[in-house]
């Protein structure tokens, strides 16, 4: 049964915004071993390098666990995976020449294997949907755009490194039992809107750090998927119909709260 | 025509650089610092793929590559190990075909596995517009990286990439060294059939499940 609905959960790369609404979502429903490859206490004490609006992660006492992991080190991520009933990764690296294939590619790659090792049933894997690559294979001028529509990361390190791990972690839900929700992202901002904002449109493909954290209380507690591996858009529903997020909507029952509404309406 | 061989210090590499080196002037890259028999053409040269600038240097001249090193890569010797050799995969691939997109390069053959295709019931007739079912395995995972890799960089990149997936060498359900040659020989002289696009893929079968 790869539904989570108690139980213990890893967070690899918990040090981010992200991780930071993660660990917002699921302390109070789950034990929460949350690692990063810098300490989670330093990580805390700094503001979010993606700007003063974004969030940083509390700092969780016991029974959470806090943990320095480098997922690069196979021994170091079987290790933070034994005794766990799910997984999340939300580990990434962008421009780095070395570390995007490392972190993005192997690191997936260790992660998976590891969840496999260790009996896991579900893992929720996240990466990077580039609305526009600049090439003209990307899904810049298409509407309708959905979850399953195969990525075209051209040669961009970032989006290549991260499509290589996804496909690495495809494989491994398709051979060992495990489940694999892939949730894809473009824009992060908060949730609040500020009155200069208001009114003055809002990007396609943009979801608030607030309902990022609560997508992965449903993925976890989410019913088991007919496929091994399913592709989620965690995106607002926005009216423009670019890129649809129907699908988290009907197997995980996740829709934004967050519609920026106030935003793509004149005032 | 001058070419670049990957993998010539391994088996199907070695094996390459002494055919393809009695039509072309052969430049055979390795991993290893000794230099393997290439005889009677070839020319050995150590070049890392995770290097860049090394393989950036050792393109000068060359008009073509075929990339054969991760078709039977060495065996990984533990797990730390299996990482190393996906990293190298992967981001050797990239690598190298970015390098060769700078330097003006206009093909390259990268050399995968048929094992990719083997998780297919065997009565069935698979063909190249099937999806690849590879094992969770460092030897599989690996070409098919490389493929990945090279797939989209070649749906943007101004360069062409065929891949040709190889059956087991001399086996005989596998693919025949002659054929194999053949068709690199083929890859790198005629442009992709299939016309307007830059990824051409091919399985090179001389018996068993695959052949046509």
């Amino acid at each position: 049964m790869a539904t989570v609905a108690a139980g213990k959960v890893v967070i690899f790369g918990a040090g981010g915004p992200v991780g930071a609404a993660a660990i917002e979502a699921l302390k109070d429903a789950y034990t929460l071993r949350l690692t990063d490859v810098r300490p989670m206490a330093e990580v805390s004490r700094e503001p979010s390098p993606q700007g003063p609006r974004a969030p940083v992660p509390e700092l969780l006492g016991a029974p959470h666990e806090n943990r320095v992991v480098d997922v690069t080190q196979y021994d170091q991520v079987l290790d933070a995976c034994t005794g766990m009933d799910a997984i999340i990764n939300l580990t990434v690296v962008r421009p780095h020449p070395v570390l995007a294939f490392t972190v993005n590619a192997v690191g997936a790659y260790n992660i998976a294997k590891a969840a496999s090792a260790c009996g896991v049933k579900r893992l929720i894997h996240t990466g990077p949907f580039h609305s526009s690559l600049g090439h003209n294979a990307d899904y810049w001028n298409d509407f309708e755009v959905g979850d399953d529509v195969p990525l075209h990361p051209g040669d961009d390190l970032y989006a290549l490194s991260k499509y290589v791990g996804g496909e690495i972690t495809r494989v491994f839900a398709r051979c060992r039992d495990l489940e694999v929700l892939s949730f894809l992202y473009c824009g992060f901002r908060p949730g609040q809107v500020l009155p200069q904002e208001r009114g003055r449109g809002v990007a396609s493909f943009t979801v608030s750090w607030e309902d990022t954290g609560r997508a992965f209380l449903h993925g976890l507690q989410a019913s088991p998927m007919s496929r091994p591996y399913e592709v989620f858009f965690i995106c607002s529903a926005t009216p423009d119909r670019k890129f649809l997020a129907d699908k988290a909507k009907s197997l995980l029952g996740w829709e934004a709260l967050d519609t920026f509404e106030e935003m793509y309406r004149k005032e | 025509m001058k070419i670049a061989v990957t993998g010539a210090d391994q088996n199907l590499g070695r094996a390459f650089c002494r055919q393809l080196g009695k039509r072309y002037d052969v430049l055979g890259w390795g991993q290893r610092a000794d230099a393997p028999n290439l005889s009677p053409e070839g020319v050995y040269q150590r070049v890392d793929l995770c290097q860049r600038e090394r393989i950036a240097e050792a393109l000068g001249g060359i008009q073509a590559i075929v990339h054969a090193a991760l078709f039977d890569c060495p065996q990984p010797g533990g797990d730390q190990d299996e990482a190393e050799l996906l990293d190298w995969a992967a981001r050797g691939t990239y690598g190298l075909v970015m390098e060769a997109i700078n330097a003006g390069i206009k093909r390259v053959v990268i050399i995968s596995r048929l094992s990719l295709m083997e998780a297919y019931p065997e009565d069935f007739v698979v063909r190249e517009n099937w999806m690849p079912q590879p094992r969770p395995e460092v030897a599989e995972l690996a070409p098919y990286t490389a493929e990945l890799v090279g797939r989209e960089l070649a749906r943007t990149e101004p360069i062409e990439v065929v891949c040709l997936r190889l059956g087991a060498i001399g086996d005989a359900a596998g693919t025949s060294i002659q054929d194999a040659v053949e068709a690199v020989v083929e890859a790198l002289e005629h442009p992709p059939r299939q016309s307007g696009h830059r990824w051409q893929l091919s399985h090179v079968a001389s018996a068993g499940r695959f052949a046509r």
